[in-house]
C-alpha cells in the first residue's frame, strides 16, 4: 500500500515523536507530583552545585535514548512475533535489575559489577544517577556521556542491521500499535 | 433474572470447565506469545526476588528478619496471586471486557454475569510464572525459615493461601465494580491494587505507621503475607492473634465487593461498542 510505503520513509521519526509526546505527558503526570512530593515528604537533597544538575540532565537526556534503543529492538520484534508484550516485559526486569534502577551496581557482587559496567543498560538510569549524586569526578564527566553515545550509537547499528533485512515486509502498524501498547496488560 | 438462576452447582462446574476449555483453545491460536508469557511473568518476578536477595547481601536482616524468613514471606504473594489470577483473570480485566462489548453479550445470556466473568477468563499462563516462582521459594525457604513440614501447618498455609485469594480477589472486585460508575477503572486498580501490593514485598513493619495501617484496616494484604508469615517464623512486630483471621478478612472483604458489584451492576450502561 502506497500510504505504508510513503510512511516507512519517516516511520523511525513517527515513532520517536510517538515516543517523546508520551514522555512528556508522564513527566508532567507522573514525575512532577513524586518530584514535589518527595522534596516535601523525603527532604530530596540536591546536589550542591547547579551546575551538576545540568550535567545530570544531559546524560539523562542521552539516557532515554539509550533506553529508546533498546526499546526500539524489542518493538521491532513484531515484525517477527506480531506480540510483543511477553519481551517487552523481558526487556523491562532485564533493565530493572542490570540497569542499577532498583539497586546501585555499588551494591551487586564484584564480578556482577565488573560484567555489568561494560554493557550499554547502566547509561539508561545508572550513568544519570551518579552524576546527581556527584560519584562521578569532574573529569570523569566527558567519558561517561561519550560511553553513552557509544551506547546509543551501538545499539542504533545493531538495529539497523536487522530492521533493514525486514524493511520490505514490514507492517507499520504493528509497530506502531506495539509502541503504544506497552503496558495494557498487567498480568 | 431469578427464573434463570436453576442451575445446580453441578452444571455450573461442567460450563466453568467449558468456558475454560474454550479461552485456552483461543489462547494457543498464538502458541509463542502464550508459551513465552509463563517465561517473561517468571522472569519479571524473579528480579524483585534477586533484588531482595542482593539486598540482603550488603544488610543481612531487614527489621529483625532474615533472607530464609523474608523469602518465606514473600512466597506467600506469588503462590496467593498466582491462584487469584488462575480464578479472577476476568475479574482484573473487567474493564476491557466492558469497553469492548463482551459484557453486553454476557448480560443477555441467562447466567449469573459474574460467573460468566470468572469463568470465560483464566490466566494460566501468568500464573505458572507467578507459582512456579512461589513454589520454588516455598520449598527452599520453609526449612530455612525454620516451619516444620507438620500436618497442621500444611492445613494453616492452606487457609492462608485461601484467605489470601479472596482478599486479593475483593481487591480486584472493587475496582473492576467501579468500572460501572467510572467506565475507565484501569488506573483505580493500578494505585489500589499493583502499587500498593508492592509494599507488602517487604515486612510492614518498616513502613510508617499510616501505610501499616493502610496496609492492615483499609487495603489488607498485610494479613495476605505478614501477619501469617509472622505467626510461622515469629519475627517481627504486632498482632499475633491476627494471623488466624486472614481466611475471615478473606470472607469478610470478598462480601463487601460482591455487595459493591450487585449495587454496580444495576446501574450498567453499554459503552455502545
Amino acid at each position: 500500500m502506497p500510504s505504508i510505503c510513503s510512511s516507512l520513509t519517516k516511520f523511525m521519526g513517527y515513532v520517536l515523536s510517538v515516543n517523546i509526546g508520551n514522555m512528556l505527558f508522564n513527566v508532567w503526570t507522573k514525575v512532577a507530583p513524586v518530584l514535589i512530593v518527595s522534596f516535601l515528604a523525603f527532604h530530596l537533597v540536591l546536589p550542591d552545585q547547579a551546575y551538576m544538575i545540568v550535567l545530570f540532565l544531559i546524560s539523562l537526556l542521552l539516557g532515554y535514548f539509550v533506553l529508546y534503543g533498546f526499546n526500539l529492538i524489542v518493538w521491532l520484534s513484531a515484525f517477527w512475533f506480531h506480540q510483543t508484550w511477553s519481551f517487552m516485559t523481558i526487556k523491562n526486569a532485564v533493565i530493572l535489575l542490570v540497569s542499577g534502577a532498583t539497586i546501585p551496581l555499588w551494591f551487586m557482587p564484584a564480578p556482577l559489577e565488573k560484567v555489568f559496567s561494560y554493557l550499554p543498560f547502566k547509561d539508561v538510569y545508572f550513568t544519570p544517577l551518579s552524576i546527581f549524586l556527584g560519584q562521578v569526578p569532574a573529569d570523569d564527566i566527558m567519558l561517561t556521556y561519550l560511553t553513552q553515545i557509544g551506547g546509543i550509537a551501538a545499539l542504533h547499528i545493531s538495529l539497523g542491521s536487522c530492521g533493514a533485512r525486514r524493511r520490505r515486509s514490514l507492517s507499520f502498524k504493528e509497530v506502531s500499535e506495539s509502541a503504544n501498547v506497552q503496558q495494557t496488560y498487567p498480568a | 433474572m431469578r427464573t434463570f438462576s436453576k442451575h445446580t452447582p453441578l452444571e455450573y462446574a461442567v460450563l466453568y470447565g467449558r468456558f475454560l476449555s474454550l479461552y485456552m483453545r483461543s489462547k494457543m491460536q498464538y502458541k509463542m506469545d502464550t508459551l513465552l508469557t509463563s517465561a517473561a511473568v517468571l522472569i519479571r518476578e524473579c528480579v524483585t526476588v534477586v533484588t531482595l536477595y542482593l539486598m540482603l547481601q550488603k544488610f543481612s536482616v531487614i527489621n529483625g528478619w532474615d533472607l530464609g524468613q523474608l523469602l518465606f514471606m514473600y512466597s506467600f504473594v506469588f503462590l496467593s496471586y498466582s491462584l487469584c489470577i488462575l480464578v479472577f483473570a476476568g475479574v482484573r480485566d473487567f474493564q476491557g471486557i466492558v469497553h469492548q462489548g463482551e459484557f453486553d453479550s454476557y448480560l443477555t445470556k441467562p447466567l449469573n454475569p459474574l460467573f460468566q466473568v470468572i469463568s470465560r477468563r483464566s490466566d494460566l499462563m501468568a500464573m505458572l510464572g507467578h507459582g512456579g516462582l512461589g513454589l520454588i521459594l516455598f520449598l527452599y525457604a520453609f526449612r530455612e525459615a525454620g516451619v516444620e513440614a507438620t500436618g497442621m501447618n500444611v492445613l494453616k498455609v492452606v487457609l492462608v493461601l485461601i484467605g489470601g485469594i479472596l482478599i486479593q480477589g475483593a481487591l480486584l472486585l472493587v475496582p473492576a465494580s467501579l468500572t460501572f460508575w467510572l467506565t475507565k477503572s484501569s488506573q483505580v486498580q493500578e494505585v489500589m491494587f499493583y502499587q500498593m501490593r508492592g509494599f507488602i514485598a517487604y515486612p510492614i513493619s518498616i513502613y510508617p505507621k499510616i501505610i501499616q495501617w493502610l496496609l492492615t484496616y483499609l487495603l489488607p494484604f498485610a494479613f495476605v503475607n505478614y501477619y501469617p508469615a509472622h505467626y510461622f517464623v515469629g519475627v517481627g512486630s504486632g498482632g499475633d492473634g491476627l494471623a488466624y483471621l486472614t481466611p475471615v478478612v478473606g470472607l469478610v472483604l470478598f462480601g463487601l465487593a460482591l455487595l459493591l458489584w450487585r449495587t454496580g451492576i444495576n446501574r450498567y450502561k453499554s459503552t455502545g461498542n
